[in-house]
């Protein structure tokens, strides 16, 4: 796993956030056990972060000497008319439905492999998680298949149906957009999210539901009343983590399906950095790119912080 | 009686709806199976067929002749070996003093270690293909390997999360024998960590597998293709979009991971599981 395949588990550090004892002697021994991954901050994550906030101050084609231009990148990105702004309505757009869609989903999916009274969970189990560890580039493949207007079996199906005017998927602007946000639910996040929401069902207490039952409360109201609250840390911690990661992941989702297209309408912000910076060598402009996606990932993280501290139930 | 009928009823429901979602998930990989099987005609013929209507296996031998099919099977597997065993290494051992040891600074490692986590490939990219530029390391396994030597966060917490499950008295007895740091790490914990290991070994595997992005940025020569961009750089080179052969891939690179889980599955499913809890 890289950097990239990441979740966002800070949230449960700062809670227990402990005093740190120090036992003199023992400080040194430890950080030869730490060298490795300083050294591998210094060189691949925090040396360029500030390299990258450096960069975007400049016009660059990878060959000559970067040109400092001051803002110039910034006020390309956000000038009327930009091209910027598709990009970025699209990556808001694309990151807020993934992750309503893909956690709502997972959370759909534990739910149904909690059910009391049901035989054979390990079996769906399997089937839910499955497509979570295959390569997503092959699953393109089957969803351009899959997905196809004249030939594709989901169109046949729904012809079958009474369907006539049957959608172009991948090519209609409209669609493609929810296409490629509901794809989510075959992310190796999306599997992730189902098995931390099955496990955080199992430990909810099997009183809790029968009491509730007595009551005469229905499905509907236990899941609202007790399900939710008792996994409402989890849930954030979910909502965390399928944010980074459908921003993280929407480029091996979406290069290879549909290419940013048709137009510029799926152009999520990993896409077009890559192509201003290694297509097209704008380096100070993706630089620039990368850093409001950088802004968007901690904002949203932090966001995501502040607002539990209003919505999560713990047991303390 | 009139309850009993209804719990029948909802469980009836339930098995329904679960066989749907699990028809949703396995679809896409079914799909690319069966189509792996059927002749280039197959794929232009309306209604789709679902069952090829032979096993048409000379697909999978055109892929093997014709493609370098072979060449990106190497590459992804020493991109696999290497991350892997690099991984380990430094990942098992960033996480001991995270775990079991008591310093000065610990707490804000950690948290930034964790903050790493959150901080999306594509912000980072940009100044690594300078760097590796300047070492003459593009179009080179080197740029995908040697950061993994460098311990991936991710991989950090996995072994932290398993480390704080084992009892202190051990490493304590241990001391008390005149044990250092180091033995204790070497002699005792990394034995007792065999399952996440295994986890993390497994992960790695199919994710290196899997990963597209990356190499895309540092690969060039289709010599060094791994499967994963060897298999775009395949859909785009034929004239004609080759879905035949191209599923043909798409089936041989299902089956590592799909073997790896169903090996390893206990082991992916509660390494997962853990990332959720403190």
């Amino acid at each position: 796993m890289s950097v990239r395949g990441a979740s966002a588990p800070l949230f449960f550090f700062l809670l227990q956030v402990g005093s740190p004892v120090t036992r003199s002697g023992e400080s040194r021994k430890a950080y030869l056990f730490v060298l490795p991954w300083i050294l591998g901050f210094v060189l691949f994550t925090g040396g360029p972060i500030l390299a990258t906030i450096v960069l975007s101050f400049t016009k660059w084609d990878l060959i000559g000497f970067p040109n400092w231009i001051g803002l110039g990148n910034y006020a390309r990105l956000f000038r009327q008319g930009s091209e910027f702004w598709i990009v970025l309505k699209f990556t808001a757009f694309y990151t807020v439905f993934s992750v309503a869609i893909s956690v709502g989903w997972a959370l759909f999916e534990a739910a149904l492999l909690n059910a009391r009274n049901i035989r054979g969970t390990s079996l769906f189990g399997f089937f839910y998680f499955i497509p979570a560890v295959v390569p997503m580039v092959a699953l393109t493949f089957a969803f351009q298949l899959i997905l196809h207007k004249e030939l594709g079996i989901l169109n046949y199906v729904l012809s079958l149906l009474g369907l006539r005017e049957t959608p172009n998927w991948l090519v209609d602007p409209k669609l493609v957009v929810w296409v490629v946000v509901a794809l989510n639910i075959y992310t190796f996040y999306a599997g992730q999210m189902m098995l931390i929401f099955d496990s955080a069902l199992k430990e909810v207490p099997r009183e809790l539901y029968e009491a509730a039952e007595i009551d005469g409360a229905g499905r509907f109201t236990q899941f609202l009343k007790i399900t939710l609250p008792a996994i409402s840390p989890i849930l954030l911690f979910n909502l965390v983590t399928a944010t980074i990661s459908s921003l993280n992941t929407s480029f091996t989702l979406l290069y290879p399906l549909t290419a940013g297209g048709p137009g510029k309408v799926t152009q999520a912000i990993s896409l077009d950095i890559y192509h201003n910076a290694f297509k097209t060598f704008r380096v100070g402009y993706a630089c620039a790119e990368s850093i409001i996606l950088f802004g968007i990932a901690a904002l949203a993280s932090l966001l995501m912080f502040v607002l539990s501290k209003r919505w999560v139930y713990y047991e303390v | 009686m009139q309850g009993c009928r209804r719990k029948r009823y909802t469980s009836m429901h339930q098995y329904l709806l679960m066989v749907v979602v699990a028809v949703v998930m396995f679809f896409p990989i079914l799909w690319i199976i069966l189509s792996s099987f059927k002749p280039m005609i197959e794929f232009s013929v309306f209604p789709p067929r679902i069952l090829p209507s032979r096993l048409y296996w000379q697909n999978y031998a055109e892929v093997f002749a014709n493609s370098k099919l072979l060449v990106y099977l190497r590459n992804t597997l020493i991109l696999i070996v290497g991350n892997t065993i690099g991984t380990l290494l430094s990942s098992s051992m960033v996480a001991y003093p995270l775990a079991r040891m008591r310093f000065k600074g610990r707490e804000v490692i950690f948290s930034l270690i964790l903050m790493t986590m959150m901080v999306p490939g594509y912000v980072t990219i940009i100044p690594q293909y300078v760097l590796f530029k300047q070492l003459g390391w593009l179009d080179t396994f080197l740029p995908i390997i040697v950061p993994a030597f460098f311990a991936y966060p991710y991989n950090v917490f996995l072994f932290r999360q398993f480390y704080r499950t084992i009892p202190r008295e051990l490493d304590e007895a241990a001391k008390i024998d005149g044990c250092s740091e180091w033995g204790v790490f070497l002699r005792i914990i990394a034995p007792i960590s065999r399952p996440i290991f295994i986890t993390i070994g497994t992960l790695s595997s199919i994710f290196w597998w899997n990963e597209f992005f990356i190499p895309m940025v540092f690969i060039n020569s289709e010599d060094l293709k791994p499967l994963s961009v060897g298999i775009y750089s395949f859909s785009r080179t034929t004239f004609v979009v080759r879905w035949d052969l191209i599923m043909a891939m798409a089936t041989i690179m299902l089956l590592l991971p799909m073997a790896l889980f169903l090996l390893a599955r206990q082991y992916i499913t509660e390494g997962i599981k853990t990332t959720g809890f403190k």
